[in-house]
C-alpha cells in the first residue's frame, strides 16, 4: 500500500487527525493511534524516523501531558495529599490522551512527509482543488523546512567560527539564535522572491487550465480503501457521538 | 603537519544512492590543495566530512592530530574554517564592522579586547574602507574576504573554500587568488574545491581528484 | 529576423536611481550575443527585464520599448511570452521546486497545457541534450550544484523557445557540463534559435558571435 494514490493517503490522514481532535475518551484515543501507526506502517512510512524525530520533542509532549495531569483533577482521586486531589484519573487519562494526540499527528506526518508533494499537488488538483490554490499550499508548506534547513546551516557557519554551543549557557544562546533569525529569514525571503520569478518564467499560471504529467489514477485497491477508510470513519463518529 | 587526514572513510547519504569512499588523504597544513572532479563527484561531500558538517559511517577523520569523532563543530571550527559556496549565508550581521564582532557581542563578552585583532585582520585583507558598508551590499568578493576574517578571529588555520571561484568575474578571481595568497602568507592552508583549470595553474600545488565518489588521484 | 530587440530601455527599481539608460541592443535569430560588463552592472536585472520577469514579478519603472519576434513584449500574455523565452537564472536552487528532475522538467509544459505524449517526447530529448538521462528520476535536493543548473536549463530547452537568455549559467559547470551547454547553444543556433548569454569572460567560451559590455547603465556593442 505504499504505493497507494495520494488521495487515498490524504484521506487516511485528515481521518486520524479529525479523530485525534474529536475524540477525547482515551480508549477511543488508544485505539486511534494504533490504527494510525499501523497505517503508517502500511503505507510505508519511515516510523525509525519518525521516531527518533519523537524523541526530540519528548520534553514537549511530556509537559503537554503533565498540564493535563496538574490542572484536570475531576474523577476518582488517585494521589491525595492533605486532603488536596494532586492527580485524579480524570487527569491521567486526559494527560495520555493528550499525548497520543500528538503521536497520531507524527505517524500521519511520517507518511505525508515521504509522499511525492507533486504527487499530491496534481492529485488535489484531477479533484478539481485550485492547482494554484494546491501549489501555493504546498509552497508554503514547504517554506518552514527550507527556513529550518537555512538556520541550521547558519548555525553550522556560526560554529565554524569557533563557537561551541555546548559550552554556550542558555540565555547566550537564545540572544544568538535571536540574532541569526532576521538575517535567515531575509536571505529565505528573498529566495522565495527569486523562486516566484522562476516559475513565471515556466508559465506558472500563464493559461487559466493545465495539463499532468502522468496523472495519478486510483486503482481498484485504492477505491476499496477510499471507501473503507470513510465507512470506518462515519461509523466511529456515530458510535462515539450516540449516547 | 597535516591538518586534515581521512583513513578508511565511507560516507553515504540516509536515502541511500550515492556514497564517497575515501582510503586515505591527507592535508597539509600552511599549504594549498586543489580538489577536483567533475559536477557530482562528490567534493563538497568530502569538503563537509573534512571539517565535520557530515560524519562518516565508517573510517577516520582527524584535524591538526584529534580525531573528529570526540570534537563538536565549534572546537573544530576554532581550527578550520569553511567558505560557503554562497558566503552570504555565513554572514550575519548589518555592518563589516559588525560582522567581526558578531560572536563576541551575541554571547554577551566584551568586544574591546578584540577589535584591534578585527582592525588589523580588516587592514591585511584591505576591508579598512568598507568598515561602516552594510553587508548585503558588498560584492561576492568582499563577501569572501569577510568571511575569512571572521573565521581568522575565531583562530582558524585551515580553509575550505567551496567552489570560491564560481560565478566570479576576472578582477574578483584575482581578489579571491590574492586573498589566498595572504593566508599563505599568514601560514594557514586551504583545500580549495574547484574545477577551475585557471586556479589549478595558479597553485601547482597538491591536486586530489574525485571520480564518482572516489578518490582516484 | 530579429528575435530580441531593445530600444531606448531604462530602468529603476521602485525608489531607486537609474540602473539601465537608454539601452538599444539587439538579437537575432541563429546568433549568440554575448553580454558582459562588471559584478553589479546590472546584466542580470536587464535579463530579467528582457524576458519580462521584470516588472511583472518583480517591481521596477521600464521605460523604452521590448521587441519580441517583432511583437511588443509590454501586454504579451505571459503564455506567449514563455513560448517564446527561456530564461535560465544564475541561482541553480531558486529555480527547482519538484522533487524529482523529471517532475521539474514536466513542470513548464504542464503550465502550458501540452498533451502527455509531447511531454514525454520534449523531456527525453531536453535531458538527453544536458547528459541528464540517468538522473531523470534522482531526487533535486541530491543532485551538485552543476546538476542542478543543466536541469534548469533542460526544464527550459523542453519548453522549445525561440530565445534562450542564459544568466550566468556556466558558473556551476564543470568542463563536461560546460561542454554541453556550448554545444547546446551551437546546435540551438543552427536550429534558428537566437541566444543572449551572460558571462564574465565570454571570449573563453567561444560561442558569441557579437558582445555587449555593460556599465555605468550604458550599453555598447564591443567591436569584434
Amino acid at each position: 500500500m505504499s504505493s497507494a494514490d495520494p488521495r487515498v493517503k490524504l484521506l487516511w490522514a485528515v481521518l486520524c487527525t479529525s479523530g485525534a481532535v474529536l475524540f477525547t475518551k482515551p480508549g477511543w484515543m488508544l485505539g486511534l493511534t494504533l490504527f494510525t501507526a499501523g497505517g503508517a506502517l502500511l503505507f510505508g512510512a519511515d516510523l525509525a524516523a519518525a521516531g527518533r524525530r519523537l524523541k526530540k520533542f519528548l520534553p514537549v509532549l511530556l509537559m503537554i501531558a503533565a498540564v493535563q495531569v496538574v490542572f484536570v483533577r475531576t474523577g476518582e482521586p488517585l494521589v491525595v495529599s492533605r486532603g488536596t486531589v494532586l492527580v485524579s484519573r480524570e487527569g491521567l487519562w486526559r494527560g495520555l490522551a493528550a499525548a497520543l494526540r500528538l503521536i497520531v499527528i507524527f505517524c500521519t506526518g511520517a507518511v505525508m512527509v515521504q509522499e511525492d508533494s507533486r504527487r499530491v499537488i496534481n492529485a488535489l488538483a484531477q479533484m478539481g482543488i485550485p492547482y494554484v490554490f494546491c501549489f501555493s499550499l504546498f509552497t508554503a508548506l514547504r517554506f518552514l523546512p527550507l527556513f529550518i534547513e537555512a538556520f541550521g546551516q547558519a548555525l553550522t557557519a556560526l560554529q565554524l567560527r569557533g563557537v561551541d554551543l555546548r559550552r554556550v549557557p542558555w540565555r547566550q544562546k537564545l540572544h544568538l539564535y535571536n540574532a541569526l533569525l532576521i538575517p535567515v529569514l531575509t536571505e529565505a525571503l528573498c529566495s522565495v522572491e527569486k523562486m516566484a520569478a522562476a516559475m513565471e518564467a515556466r508559465g506558472f499560471g500563464a493559461l487559466p487550465r493545465r495539463t499532468i504529467y502522468r496523472p495519478a489514477a486510483m486503482i481498484g485497491l485504492d477505491w476499496v480503501a477510499a471507501f473503507v477508510l470513510l465507512t470506518l470513519g462515519l461509523i466511529s463518529v456515530r458510535i462515539y457521538f450516540t449516547p | 603537519m597535516t591538518a586534515i587526514a581521512l583513513y578508511d572513510v565511507v560516507f553515504r547519504y540516509p536515502r541511500g544512492g550515492f556514497a564517497l569512499k575515501c582510503p586515505f588523504l591527507e592535508l597539509p597544513a600552511g599549504e594549498v590543495t586543489l580538489i577536483a572532479g567533475p559536477n557530482g563527484s562528490g567534493k563538497t561531500t568530502l569538503s563537509k566530512l573534512m571539517c565535520g558538517i557530515l560524519r562518516p559511517q565508517q573510517g577516520r577523520i582527524s584535524v591538526f592530530g584529534s580525531g573528529i569523532e570526540g570534537l563538536s563543530l565549534g572546537e573544530i571550527g576554532r581550527r578550520v574554517g569553511y567558505l560557503f559556496q554562497n558566503p552570504s549565508r555565513q554572514l550575519f550581521a548589518a555592518t563589516v564592522w559588525q560582522e567581526m564582532l558578531f560572536v563576541p557581542e551575541v554571547l554577551g563578552e566584551d568586544p574591546g579586547p578584540l577589535e584591534a585583532r578585527a582592525e588589523a585582520l580588516l587592514a591585511r585583507f584591505g576591508l579598512t574602507e568598507l568598515k561602516d558598508r552594510r553587508v548585503p551590499t558588498l560584492s561576492r568578493g568582499e563577501k569572501q574576504r569577510l568571511a575569512i576574517c571572521t573565521m581568522l578571529m575565531g583562530g582558524a588555520e585551515f580553509f575550505i573554500l567551496d567552489e570560491p571561484t564560481a560565478g566570479l568575474d576576472r578582477p574578483n578571481r584575482a581578489e579571491l587568488y590574492r586573498l589566498i595568497d595572504e593566508l599563505l602568507a599568514q601560514g594557514k592552508g586551504a583545500a580549495v574545491i574547484t574545477h577551475s583549470r585557471e586556479a589549478a595553474a595558479r597553485w601547482a600545488c597538491r591536486q586530489v581528484l574525485l571520480e564518482e565518489g572516489r578518490v582516484v588521484a | 529576423m530579429i528575435a530580441l530587440e531593445a530600444r531606448q530601455l531604462s530602468f529603476r527599481y521602485p525608489e531607486g536611481p537609474l540602473l539601465l539608460d537608454r539601452i538599444d541592443l539587439r538579437v537575432e535569430t541563429g546568433e549568440c550575443v554575448a553580454l558582459t560588463g562588471p559584478s553589479g552592472s546590472g546584466k542580470s536585472t536587464l535579463c530579467a527585464v528582457l524576458a519580462g520577469v521584470i516588472p511583472r514579478s518583480i517591481p521596477g519603472q521600464v521605460r523604452g520599448e521590448i521587441l519580441l519576434f517583432g511583437e511588443r513584449l509590454a501586454g504579451m500574455p505571459l503564455a506567449d511570452t514563455v513560448r517564446r523565452i527561456g530564461l535560465v537564472f544564475q541561482d541553480p536552487d531558486a529555480q527547482l521546486f519538484f522533487p524529482t528532475v523529471e517532475a521539474e522538467l514536466a513542470f513548464g509544459l504542464e503550465n502550458l497545457c501540452f498533451p502527455e505524449e509531447e511531454m514525454e517526447r520534449r523531456i527525453t530529448a531536453a535531458l538527453d541534450a544536458v547528459g541528464l538521462s540517468s538522473c531523470r528520476q534522482r531526487a533535486t535536493k541530491d543532485l551538485s550544484q552543476g546538476q542542478k543548473q543543466l536541469t534548469a536549463l533542460a526544464a527550459v530547452l523542453a519548453m522549445e523557445p525561440g530565445l534562450l537568455i542564459l544568466d550566468e549559467a556556466f558558473a556551476p559547470l564543470d568542463d563536461q557540463g560546460a561542454a554541453a551547454v556550448k554545444q547546446i547553444i551551437r546546435d540551438f543556433k543552427g536550429a534558428g534559435g537566437a541566444v543572449l548569454l551572460v558571462e564574465h569572460d565570454p571570449e573563453d567560451l567561444g560561442v558569441a558571435d557579437r558582445s555587449y559590455f555593460l556599465a555605468g547603465g550604458r550599453l555598447q556593442e564591443v567591436a569584434q
